[in-house]
């Protein structure tokens, strides 16, 4: 019941803020910001850059609702948005590169690795990839994206995907086995 | 499925959590909003603005439009019911060749004028009721047509009392004449009587003389006219005295003297034999 109340309550706001109540806005704005910001923080190591991109990510939600079609959820589709302005952000900045040297690549075996993290530690271990490795890891490995998709979102070819993909599991299992090789556990990359 | 296992536990641990964004944030983009969103609105607005602009001028005009009607309208009966010029003009338009029968009648007498501003009145009131006007229209007409022959009655006898007149007057200026013929043959008869009268009496008569004598009787006989005239008019006594009269006078008394004279000659030189 709460389940649907939400829903309905959600709706209401969504079309009070396709009409520009601020107030509607607002509300959605406080609802999904913070897990936005988390998204945009995935990709943009500076987090006042990312908040920087989550407004504008906003902003594009505000002026662009009425195209929403209340098919999928409200979360999605903003949160897709959100990957979206990210993506432009890094390749706007320049800070996004994809390099093509490895032919035969296979999947590294997770073996021995502490898999205990905080979330925090995590977010260190993303940040300490390069932004094609991390890009690429995030899209397919936290927001599910499949090579196809990545290649086209990031105009790049499937081959790539996969490549960025297998350099950056390789760099994190690389970034894992020295965290396990430290007995106290603190995480020193 | 190691990765797997620890790409979810990173997933899993990444997708909860929430990173609270700056306390400033929002007003940034409530800011980048206005800026955005505020033309929409003001231009939305303005086009709301106009569409009620217009509905009401639209409203005004017809309000107008319907009032000035009214008033045209209104007039109509309060001048049909005050002013009678009033209504000639105005039912002049609407009624046609109709109304301008009545106008004649109207000019006519003003019995049936009266008639025809009530014929008048109850068209305007009942315009859609033709049967009942054309019926009022007909009986008008019929009246028309009484006062038509009234009027050429009363033209006729006026006409006949013109004729009257004019052949009073006539009689009168030929009964002027026979006056004064009368009188001048009287004047001249007179006037040779005291030339005899002198010849038989051996005294010689002068030109100055005889010219005094009929002087005076010129005078006399325009004093007669003067006084037996009804009607005294300056250019008529011009007329009599320099025109016709003097000419005609002076003609017969000068024969009447050259005959006269030559009588008194003739007579002289047999009396000389």
């Amino acid at each position: 019941m709460k389940v649907i109340q939400f829903y309905k309550n959600e709706t209401q706001l969504v079309k009070r803020a396709i009409k520009q109540h601020r107030d509607a806005q607002r509300q959605l704005y406080n609802q999904y910001a913070p897990k936005m910001l988390s998204v945009c923080r995935r990709y943009i190591k500076d987090i006042h850059f990312a908040e920087e991109v989550m407004l504008n990510g906003f902003l594009k939600v505000f002026t662009n609702l009425e195209k929403f079609k209340f098919e999928g959820s409200f979360e999605g589709w903003v949160r897709r948005i959100m990957v979206n302005e990210s993506i432009s952000f890094l390749r706007k900045e320049k800070q996004i590169f994809f390099t093509e040297d490895i032919v035969g690549y296979h999947e590294e075996s997770w073996n021995n690795i502490n898999t205990e993290l905080e979330v925090e530690q995590i977010q260190i271990l993303l940040d300490a990839l390069p932004e094609g490795y991390r890009t690429v890891f995030v899209l397919y490995a936290i927001e599910g994206y499949k090579h196809s998709e990545i290649a086209e979102m990031l105009q790049i070819s499937e081959s790539t995907s996969k490549s960025q993909l297998f350099k950056a599991r390789k760099m994190l299992q690389r970034k894992l086995n020295e965290l396990n090789m430290l007995s106290d556990g603190a995480l020193k990359i | 499925m190691a990765p797997l296992k620890f790409e979810d536990k990173i997933k899993e641990k990444l997708d909860k959590r929430v990173i609270q964004p700056s306390n400033s944030s929002w007003e940034k983009l409530a800011t980048q909003l206005d800026e955005v969103q505020s033309p929409k609105k003001k231009s939305e607005i303005k086009k709301w603005y106009s569409v009620a602009a217009i509905f009401i001028g639209v409203l005004a005009l017809t309000s107008i439009m319907i009032y000035q009607n009214i008033d045209k309208v209104e007039p109509e009966g309060v001048l049909v019911g005050n002013d009678n010029k009033g209504v000639e003009v105005k039912n002049e338009k609407p009624m046609g060749d109709q109304e301008l029968e009545e106008n004649r009648i109207k000019k006519s007498t003003p019995k049936l004028q009266d008639n025809i501003v009530a014929t008048t009145e109850e068209t305007l009131i009942l315009k859609k009721v033709n049967k009942v006007n054309k019926e009022e229209i007909i009986s008008s007409k019929s009246e028309e047509f009484k006062y038509r022959e009234k009027k050429e009655d009363l033209i006729h006898s006026q006409s006949t009392e013109k004729i009257a007149e004019n052949t009073i007057n006539t009689t009168s200026k030929e009964e002027i004449p026979s006056i004064s013929d009368a009188v001048i043959d009287e004047k001249v008869e007179g006037v040779i009587a005291q030339i005899e009268e002198f010849k038989n009496k051996d005294i010689q008569v002068s030109e100055e003389e005889i010219n005094q004598l009929l002087l005076k009787a010129q005078q006399e006989i325009i004093t007669d006219k003067i006084l037996k005239s009804d009607k005294v008019s300056a250019s008529a006594l011009l007329e009599e005295v320099e025109g016709e009269l003097d000419e005609t006078f002076k003609q017969r008394v000068f024969e009447a003297l050259k005959t006269g004279y030559q009588k008194v000659k003739t007579a002289v030189a047999e009396r000389k034999n």
